[in-house]
């Protein structure tokens, strides 16, 4: 039989609350759309930047038509997020996995010793040192291999395959699998969501990554994408401080454009990631 | 038989040694370390020009704008190898050069080959930027203020005012803009004075027009001169009351705009001239006038606008426009280069007609095809196709990137040292405007020289001695609170808002500065 809830006060509330915080987010990567898609002379006259009254590209030609390179440090980005978040998944998940036997000998000794650089550094110049003695500077390499292992992510994921049923392993072990098999072919198909959701945040992290290329990128042919839409903006500034005349632009728009370029691979990786996250974990997985 | 093939070994071998085959040296490699740069040496005509012109190899090392201090402190603190770099004067600078980190010029300078370079670094105007007598730094040459006012004429005509010339005729034009309509829509929609304070690091830089009346080139950090001839710091001086008095007027009388507190300022001064395009104010602080007019333009092609000199000072003190010491940013030569001799020289071609040229503007013929004297601009009619072949027109326009910044100087202009007679100051102060010719159109196109008249430094500028600064951030941020609080004060508490934030100045390590800057003035005035 069909029961009509009534909408109660309370309900009302939660969706006022849900839609306002939804708004708060969506309004302002709205505004920013707007804003870089508007005529100069629409961006001035109006106030709020919520209604698209006229239709431009110049920023986003500015942008993209930059000879500093911006489609090459696109894929520059490309490239450092696809490596990047491979060589961490595979490092993560050994590592992780390894940890998340209680039978491992020296298991507190290891783990302790993933821990100890999540709060205490080596500093930043042996850091430097280091990089450039390996001969990493200027290559991939440098913004991927130092930042391979994140400490919160792999405990994360060893707490999630230490909550595993011991049972999967053990049929597995059964069935003749060795360990490197169990990993393969048992853990990482049920733990799909959680692999979903941790390369998120490693591709995420390698896609934003400014702060490593700065310090050890020192070519303009390898900058990734992010440092050099950053470094268009602030040259915008820098120009206007010792007063060179920049009129090709409005820089304010142009901000906005670039943030728009920065986002929109995320934005459209995000959705085929997203999917993982509703999916159920163990479904199906073990009867008991 | 053996000395045949001796004879012949011999002779191949000086057959190709690349002396012989190229018919010179092997170019020297130089290693140069600047911020956001993005010449390519290998690709770029104009590097490869200047390469070949001087023999040498650049290496251009870029690091973004943001990052740049602290990745090149590391990159000295790891003793990598830098030939030159671009870097700011102050505490790193002198902790640089007393740790022995930099070759000074002087002993490269001995030798008498270098007379431009010889001229910089000797120069009056920046004798303060030595370090224990010797010259460690070559400043980059920057007009002495870039930074000027703009008024609206078509509104103080719509509200029967003439362009202000005392505080008081400031306060009636303010005043006016607020509550007269100036923009004749009907609406009480202008502001008086418009202001974007938040992110500030001086909040009274803000109002400089006002400063500038009780003290020549008033702001933090600089020292003011007293009638019996001593010196104070401009945070402990009457005058800095005064104008922070006026402000405080201006702020009661909700002639300010009420957001002021909360906007934050934008370095590239992006939405404050879209404020101005918009007509929400009509007295602006700028350094790129021709940006705002042609926005403003764009939005009302009948607004017409004008230079708003500085007003007229109060008590002897000179209209003045302020001074930023005649620099910005150096280059300088650390010890881990193996040829600053060659630097030098590269630095000293740079600095001629032709060096400047070239680094401005191009290669004649390829990137410009004529340039004319008409006045005091020279005027460069620009080959834009070849320009965009060689460096992002977009991002820099038609002047090469190496115009500001890099191994010269910031303006679009040249610095006559050697018609000079290498006399820097006397150069510097005859500078003559090199401009593109869609540049040197319109009403500001001297905008720098415009304003450079009004210039005037104040005492012990450009003398980088740390104990004139003391604890300079916590100095600052008593400073900016106290500031804030007393422009903000309702009637009657100014003053005691005031003498707090003195009072706690002093304490701070304040008394010891203007102690030892007393001291340091009257035995080096």
């Amino acid at each position: 039989m069909f029961i009509q809830k009534r909408f109660s006060v309370i309900d009302f509330l939660i969706y006022f609350f849900l839609i306002l915080f939804a708004l708060m987010i969506v309004l302002p990567v709205w505004q920013i759309i707007v804003i870089s898609t508007s005529s100069e002379q629409v961006y001035i006259a109006d106030k709020v930047h919520l209604v698209p009254r006229s239709f431009s590209l110049n920023e986003y030609s500015r942008a993209l038509g930059s000879i500093g390179g911006i489609t090459r440090s696109l894929f520059i980005s490309i490239a450092v997020t696809v490596f990047g978040t491979c060589i961490s998944m595979m490092l993560t998940t050994i590592g992780a996995f390894v940890l998340s036997k209680k039978d491992l000998p020296g298991r507190k000794a290891l783990f302790g010793f993933v821990l100890f650089p999540m709060f205490f550094s080596g500093g930043l110049v042996p850091f430097y040192i280091l990089i450039r003695t390996l001969h990493l500077s200027d290559t991939i390499f440098a913004l991927t291999l130092p930042v391979a292992i994140s400490t919160y992510n792999l405990v994360i994921m060893k707490n999630y395959f230490a909550g595993q049923p011991a049972s999967l392993e053990e049929a597995a072990r059964l069935d003749g699998c060795s360990e490197l098999q169990i990993l393969m072919k048992v853990i990482v198909p049920i733990s799909m969501p959680m692999f979903a959701a941790i390369s998120l945040f490693y591709g995420v992290a390698y896609w934003n990554d400014y702060f490593l290329a700065t310090m050890f990128i020192s070519s303009n042919k390898m900058y990734p994408l992010q440092v050099v839409l950053r470094q268009m903006i602030i040259q915008n500034l820098v120009l206007s401080q010792v007063g060179v005349r920049m009129e090709s632009s409005n820089p304010e728009q142009f901000k906005m454009a670039c943030i728009v370029i920065g986002m929109i691979p995320v934005l459209l990786v995000y959705p085929f990631i997203q999917k993982h996250f509703t999916k159920g974990i163990m479904l199906g997985a073990v009867k008991e | 038989m053996k000395k045949s093939w001796a004879l012949t070994l011999a002779c191949l071998v000086l057959l190709f040694s690349p002396g012989l085959v190229w018919g010179g040296p092997e170019p020297t490699k130089l290693r140069f370390v600047r911020a956001g740069n993005e010449q390519d040496p290998e690709k770029d005509r104009i590097l490869l020009d200047l390469q070949k012109k001087l023999n040498i190899s650049l290496e251009i090392v870029s690091i973004p704008w943001d990052q740049f201090p602290s990745k090149l402190n590391i990159m000295m603190a790891a003793g990598e190898t830098i030939d030159f770099a671009n870097c700011d004067a102050g505490k790193t600078l002198n902790e640089w050069a007393q740790n022995g980190l930099l070759y000074d010029y002087d002993s490269i300078l001995k030798s008498g080959k270098y007379p431009y370079v010889s001229s910089v670094v000797n120069a009056d105007l920046y004798k303060g930027l030595k370090v224990g007598g010797k010259s460690y730094y070559k400043p980059l040459g920057l007009c002495s203020q870039q930074w000027g006012y703009l008024i609206r004429k078509d509104w103080l005509d719509k509200v029967g005012l003439k362009v202000p010339t005392t505080v008081d005729e400031l306060y009636a034009v303010v005043k006016a803009f607020k509550d007269k309509d100036p923009d004749g829509n009907g609406k009480a929609d202008t502001y008086g004075w418009y202001t974007r304070l938040s992110g500030e690091a001086d909040a009274s830089w803000n109002f400089f027009l006002i400063n500038s009346v009780y003290a020549v080139n008033a702001g933090v950090k600089n020292w003011v001169k007293l009638p019996d001839g001593t010196v104070t710091r401009w945070e402990m001086s009457d005058a800095a009351k005064s104008s922070a008095l006026f402000v405080n007027k201006l702020a009661k009388d909700g002639l300010v705009n009420r957001d002021w507190l909360t906007l934050k300022r934008d370095s590239a001064q992006g939405p404050e001239s879209d404020d101005f395009a918009a007509g929400k104010y009509g007295i602006a602080r700028t350094s790129i006038p021709d940006v705002f007019v042609s926005k403003l333009q764009k939005m009302n092609p009948n607004a017409k606008v004008v230079f708003l000199p500085p007003l007229n000072g109060v008590n002897g003190i000179p209209q003045n426009s302020g001074a930023n010491g005649g620099y910005w940013w150096g280059t300088v030569l650390p010890k881990t280069g193996k040829n600053p001799q060659k630097v030098v020289e590269l630095l000293d071609y740079c600095l001629t007609k032709e060096g400047r040229e070239l680094t401005e503007f191009g290669i004649k013929g390829v990137h410009y095809t004529d340039a004319v004297d008409s006045g005091d601009k020279r005027i460069y009619t620009i080959n834009k196709a070849e320009c965009d072949k060689d460096w992002d027109t977009k991002k820099n326009g038609y002047l090469y990137p190496l115009t500001w910044g890099g191994f010269n100087y910031y303006e679009y202009a040249y610095i006559p040292i050697k018609e000079y007679n290498f006399n820097y100051d006397k150069a510097f102060a005859n500078v003559q405007s090199w401009l593109p010719s869609d540049m040197a159109k319109g009403e500001f196109s001297t905008w720098q020289a415009m304003n450079s008249r009004y210039s005037v430094p104040s005492p012990m500028m450009n003398i980088l001695d740390d104990r004139l600064l003391g604890d300079a951030d916590k100095l600052l941020s008593i400073f900016n609170e106290g500031w804030l609080k007393a422009v903000l004060s309702p009637d009657g508490s100014f003053d005691k808002n005031w003498s707090d934030m003195q009072a706690k100045w002093m304490k701070a390590g304040g008394a010891d500065i203007l102690k030892y800057g007393q001291d340091y003035y009257k035995t080096h005035q």
